[in-house]
């Protein structure tokens, strides 16, 4: 089912994005106040007419009043590099389309208390990557790059060799603490399964553990 | 009360916040918060008597938490429109009895601050009546 999706500033990235959605089928509305970025995506005009650019600076209160916003729209996407442009976007697109879903870019994430305050989702790039690099200086086995409950859990990729207390065991039989569970499977084939207790555990495998923070060197030291 | 001294924050220290915190500052206490410490050359240069900090004015958070409310008026003046509209909306919402009046750069923008009833001054509006009252008047 195509949709519509509206970007609003970005260069690069607006651009990688679009790409995205109109590979998926969707209809995208690019909206900036540089001709630059403008430029940026016109390239993708050529392979896809349901782009559309629009000049227009965005902070226009004149221009977002008169939206004509009826057609499906899924999300409006503001991306600048400027955190009080994408709030002002985003304040006014919330006076005006109070049901429109509106994700916005924070680049620094000390402003995000600001785009909650007025109930619009956020994308905060710099906590994620905080996220990756505390993970892989802590864990090199953490996956918690994708884990929104980082502070509390932890997911865990493990792998198993031939030396380790778990390998050729049956999961029933490995010792694991309270408060964590082994919840996929991965085998050296690339096969993938959720486990169970009679399922044998091999060299080779990966496990993708979940777990509360603090249990996290008990489940490596029944494991590994 | 109109000998009252203020405690005034001023949000911004380019032109016209440093021109505004030097006059000001003779019958009131003023704070002055940029976030570039160069910009308090000007207030130095000038017998400034008062209070600087160096804030980055993008940090919403490290704003909310001064004593805000301490302050008799904040004045934010940067030359950003947009930035002037989330700074003060912020300090709206931490607290609506927050006297703030933000500056308006373009014109065009102040019905976005009318909006958010937020209260703004226009100095380039201002400037254009000016000019044409007194056209008017010769």
């Amino acid at each position: 089912m195509s949709r519509t999706f509206y970007i609003i500033e970005g260069s690069g990235l607006a651009y990688s994005l679009a790409k995205k959605l109109l590979l998926l089928g969707n209809r995208v509305f690019y909206v900036s106040d540089k001709k630059s970025n403008l430029e940026i995506l016109d390239g993708l005009k050529i392979n896809f007419s349901s782009l559309e650019l629009i000049h227009q600076d965005p902070t226009d209160i004149c221009w977002i009043e008169n939206l004509d916003l009826d057609r499906k729209v899924e999300a409006m996407i503001i991306i600048s590099e400027d955190d009080a442009l994408n709030f002002v976007v985003s304040w006014l697109l919330k006076q005006f389309f109070k049901e429109i879903k509106v994700i916005a870019l924070v680049n620094s994430p000390e402003d995000e208390i600001m785009f909650q305050s007025i109930e619009v989702e956020t994308i905060v790039p710099i906590r994620w990557m905080e996220k990756l690099i505390e993970s892989s200086l802590i864990y090199e086995d953490v996956t918690d790059f994708f884990n929104p409950y980082v502070d509390k859990l932890s997911i865990l990729e493990i792998s198993i060799e031939s030396k380790d207390k778990a390998n050729c065991k049956k999961l029933k039989d490995v010792n694991l603490p309270q408060n964590s569970i082994i919840g996929v499977l991965i085998r050296k084939n690339g096969e993938i399964l959720v486990p169970h207790g009679e399922t044998v555990i091999l060299s080779g495998d990966k496990l993708i553990v979940l777990s509360l923070k603090d249990k996290v060197d008990e489940v490596v030291n029944a494991l590994k | 009360m109109a000998n009252k001294v203020k405690i005034i924050i001023i949000i911004g220290c380019g032109k016209m916040g440093s021109e505004l915190a030097l006059k000001l500052c003779k019958d009131h206490n003023v704070i002055v918060i940029d976030k570039d410490e160069k910009s308090f050359e000007r207030l130095t240069k000038n017998n400034f008597v008062g209070f600087t900090k160096i804030l980055d004015t993008n940090d919403m958070a490290a704003l909310m938490d001064l004593d805000l409310e301490k302050a008799d008026m904040v004045y934010i003046v940067t030359p950003d429109d947009n930035l002037n509209f989330m700074l003060a909306y912020g300090i709206k919402k931490l607290n609506k009895d927050i006297n703030v009046a933000a500056r308006v750069n373009d014109p065009a923008k102040k019905t976005i601050f009318t909006k958010a009833n937020i209260d703004f001054f226009c100095p380039i509006e201002d400037s254009v009546k000016n000019l044409v009252k007194q056209i008017e008047e010769k």
